[in-house]
Formats: structure tokens, sequence, C-alpha cells
């Protein structure tokens, strides 16, 4: 009996294996469900922004088993290791099920211990805090620092509390860690967010390019759909970019080690390349393309007072100058392929080889980057210069010509960009430095004119008034400017959700914790988990997570996903979404709007917060329903039997309204009922239909017929070359710390690792961060592999292993520590440098040395 | 029984010394192949075994470029557990 049973899975497996690989094996059954009481339901993955889709078993309450879904689009049935271990996140043995409040005799006290306290005494102990430090401190006095791992709701409603409800525009998400240079680059270049292609392209396409990314460990799912086009498509290639050799040169055709921030000369040496060869399109370039420069010399987004921002002639600036073609050629001409080898350590000959497969008019080429571009202190330049050289050839916005963003989060785009969680963002791209833009939010909001603080403080160019007393004045306020306004004391009250803001961003030694343990300040985190930043804080909410709540998430390809609550929550741990709509109960209009703007709309007088941006007669429209799905199952909706109304679709059929009424078309998504049917839809979905490609006549809805191309996020409907040149790091090397530092992440870990490091089997596997080393740097120092060691920066030290024969295998003069280790905390050593355009921090270069332990 | 389906890619030139390699791990069977270096593998662990040990083994072995988790079927009985 036991064989035949056995036997039968086995068949089983392979069927679907097959099945999955496009692979025919004979006598292979197919795979049936077994009725094993288990109730299967589609979700979109917890983890990185690839979306893949999971099936969700479900039994006796628990959350069982989890499969690829073999009918999703994205991953086709496949998983990669972290989302084969996805049930188990939610079980970690620490699971926060309490409010925790910092107290002392009763009391909440900065310097006191942990207590247990119900969700009212921790809002009502948090509101005081938050509407004291608003009226004194003004818009910039509170802040919150959310993620692209809120879903949907949870980023439209926190904008909601901050933007209208507190007047603050000191909301960001951790995407500004992440997406920030990219974000930067699509504006400028196309004046619209997000990627023309999709993943489609990566069948489509003839030649791949990976510009910092190591999509083998952090994208695995997209990575075997390019492996098999690379195994499958004669003539394909691959081009593997990055300062150290990974995982994904294994498929690498062309492997490039390069210098530290040479990605600009490389980039512009390629485009060099196609001009003097006169390989560019110039039907493309007359129609579609205006060419500008952007100001050089714009210092590193650190504090105004460090020596580096002092010299610099273009501190920060952005703005760009249209040039001709010439003058571009020009510009680029220095960029010989001999002069980009010697400013990138790379061989002639593979900068040629790379050269000659974008400037091939009949190569189809598609170019994808991570965080190796977007952390980088020329993050938006670098990305332009990518642009630039797609725009060149005409090789963008069709099957197989894609330049394309891809994104570390589940949601970093359906959230944090679609959404706009940024300080300088509203939804569907709209923005706060634009007076219109703000009265038209206002308008959808029910909102009195003035209510939405503008980026410099002035509603139709009057001052606008603050419950302060004193005129908003300038009110945006990016992430890591956030860490140091705690510090400086600016800044008194910080909610951060959803994200390890401590763990993860940069300097922590000199700004982040100064910042959260300043005695003025308050803090409150909102995790599962008792993370790094969770045990930094002062009041500590427990979270429902992923499957325990209905959910949407937007991914790389803008694909909106959504989800159906599939468990409960532990204890009395609830959603971010509840947290942020609850929260505001506490608060009332008279705490934080002054007198003259609750005139305008005498009806407010009196109402909580909750009153005016939730129970606002469009977010509460919907009454609550028994959620179920087509095959009779049933589900929970925790928030909606709360309220009292179903709390996500009134959410998001508000925020669809700025979609389909904005001022900037494009973005729109389809009725809420819509998602829980499909295996999500890529935006813009015009009639029911999705948007493969954007931008192109016959898959663009918003494309006319016989405009052929038209990029109509810009007003002349053309896309900008914009040339940038290669400008040196920030912290580059010397005598004393006389290595590269450079972190990221590993397979076996997300992010922080606040999740994966809770599964025994991830755990295991790579249970702390080592440092990456060649093996003659090593030598050199007298280390061995296995040796103990302390990493210092200027900053500060941690000690962990030295690792000369793993994975990562980095050049001489470089080394890698990932950032997943909460007991090896590396962002004590980063530098809290940015990107001076998009504020994107880059934690890929300082200075460090390393010496035995 | 904990039974799994586990999708490999390979470069086809070393796709044999690939499969060598795979079989040699405790449990670890191929089913299929193509000559363009896809593998069908399947995982035959016992349930006392830590689940995704052998998956996490299969990423690391050298020349596979990619192990993705297609399927996986996990059930209590008595034959695995008694020995």
């Amino acid at each position: 009996m036991q064989t035949t049973r056995r036997d039968f899975v086995k068949a089983s497996a392979v069927a679907a294996t097959a099945a999955a690989a496009g692979m025919t094996i004979p006598g292979a059954r197919p795979a049936q469900a077994a009725d094993d009481g288990v109730r299967w339901d589609k979700t979109a993955c917890r983890f990185c922004g690839t979306g893949c889709s999971v099936l969700v078993g479900v039994k006796d309450g628990k959350v069982v088993a989890t499969q690829g879904d073999p009918e999703a689009p994205v991953n086709r049935g496949l998983n990669c290791i972290k989302g084969y271990f996805l049930t188990k996140i939610m079980y970690g043995k620490d699971r926060l099920t309490k409010p925790l409040l910092r107290k002392k005799g009763g009391k909440y006290a900065k310097d006191g211990q942990f207590e247990e306290v119900s969700w009212e005494e921790a809002f009502k102990t948090m509101a005081e805090k938050w509407v004291a430090a608003r009226k004194a401190k003004g818009p910039k006095g509170v802040g919150m620092f959310g993620s692209g791992q809120w879903t949907i709701w949870e980023g439209y409603a926190a904008q909601k509390l901050l933007k209208a409800g507190f007047r603050s525009n000191s909301l960001e998400p951790n995407a500004r860690h992440c997406m920030a240079s990219a974000v930067g680059a699509f504006m400028r270049a196309f004046g619209i967010d997000e990627p023309a292609g999709c993943y489609d392209d990566m069948e489509q396409a003839d030649t791949f390019v990976l510009w910092g990314s190591n999509m083998a460990e952090m994208h695995p799912i997209l990575w075997s759909r390019i492996t098999n086009t690379r195994l499958t498509k004669p003539g394909c290639q691959v081009h593997v970019l990055s300062t150290f050799e990974h995982r994904s040169f294994e498929l690498a055709d062309n492997p490039i080690v390069f210098h530290p921030q040479s990605d600009l000369a490389i980039a512009n040496c390629i485009a060099n390349y196609i001009i003097e060869t006169k390989a560019y399109n110039q039907d493309f370039l007359d129609k579609h393309v205006n060419i500008t420069k952007t100001p050089t010399d714009i210092g590193y987004g650190l504090r105004a007072s460090d020596p580096r921002e002092k010299a610099a002639k273009n501190r920060n600036k952005g703005k760009l100058t249209k040039i001709s073609f010439e003058e571009y050629a020009k510009s680029v001409s220095e960029y010989t392929f001999e002069h980009a080898s010697e400013i990138s350590g790379v061989p002639v000959e593979k900068l040629k080889k790379l050269a000659m497969a974008y400037a091939d008019p009949k190569t189809k080429v598609a170019s994808y980057w991570t965080m190796g571009f977007n952390q980088h202190t020329r993050g938006v330049w670098v990305n332009g210069l990518v642009y630039n050289i797609h725009l060149l050839m005409g090789k963008i916005a069709e099957p197989g010509n894609s330049p394309f963003s891809l994104t570390g989060q589940p949601s970093a785009c359906g959230t944090a960009r679609e959404v706009g969680t940024f300080t300088h963002r509203l939804p569907a791209d709209l923005v706060v430095k634009s007076d219109g833009h703000c009265a038209f939010a206002e308008k959808m909001w029910k909102l009195p004119a003035g209510t939405i603080p503008r980026a410099n403080g002035k509603a139709n160019k009057a001052d606008q008034a603050d419950i302060s007393g004193k005129p908003m004045g300038p009110t945006l306020i990016h992430a890591v400017a956030m860490h140091r306004a705690l510090k400086d004391g600016k800044m008194n009250c910080f909610w951060v959700m959803c994200n390890n803001n401590m763990q993860a961003a940069a300097n922590m030694n000199d700004e982040s914790w100064p910042g959260w343990r300043n005695p003025d300040n308050f803090i409150t985190v909102s995790d599962p988990y008792p993370t790094v930043s969770a045990m930094a804080a002062d009041l500590i909410l427990p979270t429902a997570m992923w499957a325990e709540k209905e959910g949407a998430y937007g991914n790389s390809e803008r694909r909106t996903q959504f989800w159906r609550q599939q468990v409960k929550a532990p204890g009395e741990s609830r959603s971010d979404v509840w947290q942020v709509v609850e929260f505001s109960k506490y608060v009332k209009v008279e705490d934080v709007w002054p007198a003259e703007l609750i005139a305008a709309k005498p009806e407010y007088a009196g109402k909580t917060l909750y009153d005016v941006l939730y129970a606002n007669g469009q977010v509460d429209k919907f009454p609550k329903v028994q959620v179920s799905d087509d095959r009779g199952n049933k589900y929970d909706n925790d928030e909606s039997e709360y309220f009292g109304f179903y709390l996500q679709k009134g959410l998001f059929e508000e925020y669809r309204r700025f979609q389909w009424e904005g001022p900037k078309k494009g973005h729109e998504m389809a009725p809420y009922e819509e998602y829980h049917k499909a295996r999500g839809l890529r935006w813009p979905v015009i009639d029911g239909k999705e948007t493969l490609w954007r931008f192109r006549e016959g898959y663009d809805p918003h494309v006319k017929k016989g405009e052929g191309v038209k990029f109509y996020g810009k007003k002349d409907g053309k896309a900008n070359i914009i040339f940038a040149p290669y400008e040196p790091a920030a912290e580059p090397p010397d005598d004393e710390f006389d290595l590269w530092l450079c972190t990221g992440r590993v397979l076996e870990h997300w992010h922080s690792g606040s999740m994966t490091r809770r599964v025994p089997e991830l755990y295991r596997a790579v249970p702390d961060a080592v440092l990456y080393m060649n093996p003659k740097d090593a030598k050199k120092r007298k280390l061995r592999n296995g040796s103990k060691v302390k990493i210092s920066t200027r900053r500060g030290e941690i000690v962990t292993r030295v690792d000369t024969r793993g994975r990562n295998k980095p050049p001489r003069g470089l080394v890698f520590v990932p950032w997943f280790d909460a007991s090896r905390l590396v962002n004590k050593l980063t530098l809290d440098q940015t990107d001076p355009l998009s504020k994107e921090t880059d934690y890929k270069k300082c200075a460090c040395k390393v010496v035995k332990a | 029984m904990n039974i799994s389906g586990i999708f490999v890619q390979t470069n086809p030139v070393n796709l044999e010394a690939v499969k060598a390699r795979l079989i040699e791990l405790p449990g670890v069977e191929v089913h299929g192949e193509e000559e363009d270096g896809r593998l069908v593998v399947v995982i035959d662990e016992p349930s006392d075994r830590p689940s995704g040990e052998a998956l996490m083994k299969i990423q690391n072995v050298e020349g596979v470029l990619s192990a993705s988790l297609v399927y996986q079927h996990i059930e209590d009985d008595e034959t695995d557990s008694k020995s």
C-alpha cells in the first residue's frame, strides 16, 4: 500500500514540475488536488517585488501549506525558497500579541521598561504626544515612516492621516531607501512613473543586461524565466555587470566586474559608441526625444555642514537644460572604450561586446537593474544614462526592448509609488508642489481648500495657516532627513510601520539611534515581531501580517494583485490599516487644524480625524459583506467586522477616483471586485483590458491611432535623454580605510531578516552575515576562510567571520556584507549619503578596513 | 512522506555533471531532462527531516543556475515515523 501511495504522489510531483518547466514526460500523471480538508486560495507573496502568486492552504484556521500558483502569469507554478517557507513567517515563537509601552511607576517614561497596555492606552498616549508635537514644532514635528510592504489601502489610509489629517508632509516609505532613484529617473525621462514594458519581455528579448542586480538570488523566479530564454533561444546573450562576482554571473556570456561608481562611465561609453558608429535611430530621436543635460557637482546628500557638501558647486540641483544632439555627442565623446576601461577597470573587449549588443538594431535588448543603480549617490543619473541608450536606439516600449527597473519590495510600486506615500507625492503621480494637484486632492477628500500642506507652505500664493500659529513654511522632509530631524529635536514623534528602519537606515550610530533615543522624542513601531526597531521604540504595536488581512500589492510590472484574509491574527495584533484608521479616532480636528481652516468647513467642527477622513460618506460607503470566492469558500474580514463597513473597498474605490478623474492619465485601475477574480492586472486597465507595453500604439490605449509612440507623461509627448558625466563617490577608500564596503542581500533572507530569520530552516541555512572577501585581500591581512574579523569605518565597527570561498566573489579592494543580520548591524558602518536628487541612500559604497578580531 | 517537485535549470554543457551531483544528495531523483539544460527533480524526504533542506542544497550545487519549487506534498504516515 505504502509504495503505491508514494509512487502516486511522486508521479504527481513529476507531472506538475514537468508542466511548469514546459516539458513532456511520458506516463506522468497529472497532479490532483487532494481532498484533505485544506482550503486553497491565491495570495501575492509577502517578499520581493516579483509578485509571485502563491496558493495558500488553510486548515483549522492555520496556514499549513503554500504552493506556486500554476495559473499565475508571473511565476507559472514556480516558487523560490523564501516562497516555499512563506507559511512559517507568521508563526515565529516571539510574535507580539499586545501593545507594549515603556513605563515607570505606572506612567509612560522614555527610560521605562516595556509593559503590556490596552490599545486604548497606547493610542491615547500616542495621540497626546502627536498633538503636542504638531502644535509645538509645526508640520515637521511629527512623521511617519511606512513601507513598500504596506498593502495599497494601508498606504492610502496613512497618506490621508498624515497629509490631510495632521496636515503634515512628513510621510515617507522605506521605498525611499530602495526605489526613489528609479522614480526620479522615470519622472525626469518620461514624466510618469514605472516601466514601459513588462515581464513578457523576458521571453521576447534577445539580449539581457543586468546592471547592478543579482537576480539569481534576489528575484529567483524572474531569473528562472531569463535562464529559460537564454537556454532555449538561439543567439540569446546575457551580460552581467556588478562590482563583484555573484550567482548571476553563472549565466553570463559577458561577465563584467567594474569599479564602484564607474557604471556612469560605462553607460556613457555605450552611448558614445552608438553615436560614433551612427547606429542611433534618427527617426525615433526626431519624433520622440528631447536632449538635455543635468547640473553637475551636486554633492552627496550629507548634512549641509559636511565639507563635501560645502564644496559642491550645484548642491542638490537637477533642473534640466535642453542641448543639441551635437552638444550631447560632444559630452559623451570623452567616454571612449579606452577611457571608460581606465575608469572602470573593465577590459575594452568586454565593453565593446556590451556596446555592440545595444547598438545592433536587430537585437532586442532588455536591461534590468535594482539596488546597484538605485542605491547610488548618482542613482537618478545612472538610471537615466541607461534610458539614454535605449532612447538613442528607439529600443523601448515594445516587446523585448525594455529598460526595466526591478523592485525589491512587494508593493514598492503598488503602494509607495502609485499611492504616493512619499513626502512630495499624492496618489496617481500627483505632487504637493502643485497647487492644482493639492486642490484636486482636497476636492476628492472633501476637505476645505488649503488643507494639504504645499511643498512651499503656500496655497494660492498665500502662506498656509497652521495650528502652530506660525506660517506652515517648507514642508518636505525625506527619510534620511527624518532621522537627522529626530536627532536634532526638530521632529518629536515618529511612527514606523511595516519596516525595520533602525536596522535598515544608514549610519545607525551617528544618526538613527541618537534620534530615536532622544529624550524629547516619542517613537512608535508597528510590527509583528520584536525587531531591532521595535526594541528601540517607546511604543510597540502588535501587527497582523500578510494573509491575516485582506490585502493588495502592486509588483514591478504594474500588476495589481489582491488576496483575501486567510486566517486570524494572534492575540490583540491588528493590521496596519486598522491601526491607522483607529488611531484617527483619538485626534480631533481642533487639535491639528487652525480655526480659519475649520471655519471654511464648519460641519467638521468638533469632529475627529476618523469622521473627516474615513467616515466621510465615501470610504464608508460600502457595507460589510461576507467575503467568499467562486468555489463557495467563506473568508473573514476583521476590519469590516470592526468598523462596520467594507474598509478596504472604500479606500480603494476612493483612491481609484484619482486615477480616473485626476489630472494625470495612464494610472487607471479596474473596480475592486475584478482583482479578487484575476491573477493581477497591469495598469492602465481600460475597458477591463490590461496594458503590457505603454506609450506604443496598439498596446497602450492612451496612444491614439497614427501616433505610433507617445510618451504622454510629458506635455510634448517626448522623452528626455539626459546627459550626466562620471563623478567620483563620496567616500572612496584611502590609506587607512582601504577597502570598499558594499552591502546587500542573500537568497535565503529577505531585507532585515525579521521574517526569514524566524523560519528555522532559512536561519540554519544562512545564520549569520559574513564578510565576503577576495582570498588575496584576506591573505594580505593574515586572514583565512572563517577567521573572525573586525570591520570598521569612520562611524563604527562590527565583528563577523570572513568568507573567501562563498557564492559572492569580490575583486581585490572590495568586501560585501549582507544586512539581514540583527546581531551584526552593518548599518552601524554605512554612511548616510544619498543621491542629492532622489534622496535615496547609497548603501553600496563607503570605505572600511578589516582586521583580525 | 514529504515529496517535492523541483524545476532545475543548468547550462547544457554541465548537464551530466550536475545530474551526477544531484543524485548524490539523499532523497534526490532526476525524473526528466532536456538537452537545453532543464531537469525535473523529485525530492523524497522523510517527514522528520526539516523540509526544504534538500531544495536549499540543490540550489547551491555547482552548475545549478536556478532551482524552483513546483510541487510539495507532506503526509504523516506510520512507515516514515517508526523507522
